[in-house]
């Protein structure tokens, strides 16, 4: 070896003594990783806080998560939870790796947002991208026995993506602080219930500001607003009942699939006392089931977008009487308010406002596509 | 006289204004400037560049009168020896100061953000350490490590491109709802964070090629912060709304951390590992300068013992002073009276000075 190069690896060797970053090592043997976590409210007031924390076991192979360890803890806040917590469970409390957060029903009616605290300020915590209310309470929900295998998390996880998919709950794009801070939106949650081995989204729930209104809009309702915030994803079935009194009861129905939408919003608000609000929808739709007749003529097809477009308008309304009965801005109405009519926006005082506006929906339907089969 | 040999292309100019700009700045002032102008902040940070580039323009014509001299020399030139010394000995404190301040808001942020438990010293040294190894080189070396890191600054752009779905225009309407005060007093707090065009004042006459040319690199190389920085605002407003964004510190961060990709998970560390690079950069710049600076201060040629000198004071200063936002704050404020004096006003007034006294160097001849 050349005689200069010596000192070289000498110093070489020091940094590497350097690089270990001893002060800062968290190693994931000491971590017990909370990946899914709950909130209720108890009688007296306290915060009831409950963890999922899926138990790996070593197998042929390699590690695999076999079941979940699942506990609850009553605190003041989340910290107070999580300290009680951490003095329970053999190693670390982590939740960098948190990937659901449910609100119990009465909690998320109080305020979700002093809970949501710790997660925004902790550099290390995940920024939940799942979160849901519980019909009922989280605690429940978390604890029941699955028939699945597989941890509780990885379970909701699931279940989010697959609905998420499905166009039935929004996807959270951005932190819920976002929402709660902005005077002119809502957030709107996905609300979900616990069965007896399952868990199951039965709909949206309504916010108002950081609050839970207590009013819901079911599966059929979600699929419709999904479609009113323009947030199609992979695909959006939707039942329509286009006639009456046939025979069989599934000959009524058709199902269809939403492949495109176009949205036009319109706000118009020069006069205080008159703003209007008006979403018009053009969907491009596929025919997934039609149990009752042939689609073998262009004038049936016409027939069937007019019967579909005029029922869906029908339901787009009414998902938006529950809207403005919830006073939930989800859609973001006072947003574009505020962006186009600002004096106008400024003279009022939104949540106020918000109910009595004259806000109403159309939707237009041209069917493209319908299987392979007439 | 600068030997041809050490002369850097305009190319490599570019990158070198570039890099030193773009620092510190990406991950806070979207922050600084919306608790000023609110939603209009992508406008003040715009505006905040276009007075950089009257600076530019203010430094080029002063630098275009001595083609062969750095702001050291020139300052003796044209004030005087007693009055340039103290000039001489306030354009390297300044750019030790930057130097410093960066670092230790560099250490804050690591500290805050993935090293809770390192100490800042540790930190702070081994970020200096590589500053010291990288500027004890002639400015050529230096240009060459700029020009290959600013790769980097792909990958960080490329990281911004995963939001871009999940903005919301209606943010940033109506336009100049804040007013023009305010937008131009967030102006004002933005254009610190283009600090770093100044090191033209030194590395100016290192540059081949004509005058005008200079001033087109130079203008573009500031161009290209100018519109790197105020899509970083805007998109930062557009994802989380100028409400949220008040409490925010570091938005830039805070979006990596919400997202995330299918292999990767916590984007924010990957960011951050490459902003550091950035922020590497400018130290490197600041410090390479009070490196000359200091060489001028005490007439000699070597600049190496300088270079740990400036380092170790560094080192000690970042040290010494404690790390939390009301210092930060304080030094900061200080740092911006400093450069509003240094970038702009004295420039200008030995621009005005030296045409008073009607000193011109030939324009210098092509070699």
């Amino acid at each position: 070896m050349n005689i200069s190069r010596k000192p070289i690896l000498l110093l070489v060797c020091c940094c590497i003594v350097l690089l270990t970053g001893c002060w800062d090592q968290k190693l994931l043997k000491d971590a017990k990783l909370v990946m899914a976590s709950g909130f209720d409210v108890t009688k007296e007031g306290k915060l009831l806080g409950t963890i999922v924390i899926p138990v790996f076991s070593s197998s042929e192979g390699g590690a695999k998560i076999a079941e979940s360890q699942v506990l609850s803890e009553e605190g003041d806040t989340t910290m107070d939870i999580e300290k009680e917590l951490n003095l329970k469970i053999s190693g670390q409390y982590d939740a960098s790796k948190m990937i659901v957060l449910l609100f119990g029903e009465d909690y998320a009616k109080q305020d979700i947002q002093p809970g949501l605290d710790l997660f925004y300020r902790d550099p290390r915590n995940s920024l939940v991208d799942n979160a849901a209310v519980v019909k009922g309470r989280a605690n429940d929900l978390l604890n029941i026995k699955l028939n699945e295998a597989g941890s509780m998390s990885a379970y909701l996880e699931g279940l989010f993506e697959s609905a998420q998919a499905d166009s039935v709950i929004p996807r959270q794009t951005r932190p819920m602080y976002s929402d709660f801070s902005d005077p002119a939106t809502d957030i709107i949650l996905p609300l979900i219930e616990a069965l007896k081995h399952e868990a199951k989204f039965i709909g949206l729930a309504l916010f108002n500001g950081s609050k839970y209104t207590g009013k819901d809009l079911n599966i059929a309702e979600s699929t419709i607003y999904m479609l009113l915030a323009n947030e199609l994803n992979k695909n959006s079935e939707i039942k329509v009942k286009v006639s009456e009194n046939e025979v069989p009861e599934s000959k009524n129905y058709i199902y269809i699939n939403v492949l495109n939408v176009k949205r036009k919003f319109k706000v118009i608000g020069q006069d205080v006392n008159d703003i209007s609000s008006h979403i018009h929808l053009d969907l491009k739709i596929e025919v997934l089931e039609y149990p009752d007749n042939y689609l073998d003529s262009a004038q049936k097809i016409r027939d069937l977008e007019k019967i579909i477009s005029e029922k869906l308008t029908a339901e787009a309304n009414i998902v938006i009487k529950k809207l403005q009965e919830a006073n939930s801005d989800s859609l973001s109405v006072g947003r574009r308010l505020f962006a186009f009519y600002h004096t106008t926006w400024e003279q009022i005082n939104w949540s106020e406002t918000y109910p009595s506006i004259d806000f109403d929906a159309k939707v237009n339907t041209k069917i493209i596509k319908h299987g392979v089969f007439d | 006289m600068i030997k041809a040999e050490n002369k850097i292309s305009q190319f490599q100019l570019f990158f070198l204004i570039m890099q030193t700009q773009i620092g510190i700045g990406i991950i806070y002032l979207p922050y600084e400037v919306n608790k000023i102008s609110g939603s209009d902040a992508w406008i003040s940070v715009f505006i905040a560049g276009m007075f950089v580039q009257i600076g530019i323009l203010i430094i080029w014509l002063l630098c275009r009168r001595y083609p062969e001299q750095t702001i050291f020399e020139v300052m003796s030139m044209i004030v005087g020896k007693p009055i340039g010394f103290l000039l001489k000995v306030g354009y390297t404190s300044y750019f030790l100061l930057s130097a410093i301040l960066i670092t230790l808001q560099f250490g804050e942020k690591v500290n805050t953000w993935i090293l809770p438990r390192t100490p800042i010293w540790v930190i702070s040294f081994l970020l200096i350490a590589i500053c010291i190894f990288c500027i004890k080189e002639s400015l050529k070396v230096i240009a060459r490590f700029f020009v290959v890191v600013s790769l980097l600054l792909v990958v960080l752009l490329a990281f911004t491109f995963l939001i871009l779905r999940d903005i919301h225009i209606l943010f940033v309407q109506p336009i100049g709802v804040n007013g023009v005060y305010k937008i131009l007093k967030g102006a004002s707090q933005g254009s610190f964070s283009f600090q770093g065009f100044e090191s033209l004042l030194v590395i100016l006459p290192y540059c081949l090629g004509k005058g005008v040319g200079k001033l087109k690199v130079a203008l573009s190389a500031s161009g290209f912060t100018i519109i790197f920085y105020t899509y970083l605002t805007f998109i930062t407003i557009t994802y989380f709304g100028t409400e949220a964004l008040r409490f925010i510190p570091e938005p830039v961060l805070y979006i990596m951390k919400f997202k995330y990709l299918e292999i990767i998970d916590r984007v924010d560390l990957i960011f951050f590992s490459i902003w550091i690079v950035s922020v590497a950069t400018s130290v490197m710049m600041f410090l390479y300068l009070a490196s000359i600076g200091m060489t001028h201060l005490f007439g000699k040629t070597k600049r190496t013992p300088f270079v740990y000198c400036l380092g170790a004071l560094t080192f000690i200063a970042v040290s010494l002073i404690p790390v939390n936002g009301q210092v930060i704050h304080t030094l900061g404020f200080t740092s911006n009276l400093y450069s509003i004096i240094f970038t702009f006003i004295l420039p200008i007034i030995l621009l005005i000075v030296s045409v008073v006294r009607r000193q011109k160097v030939q324009e210098d001849i092509p070699s």
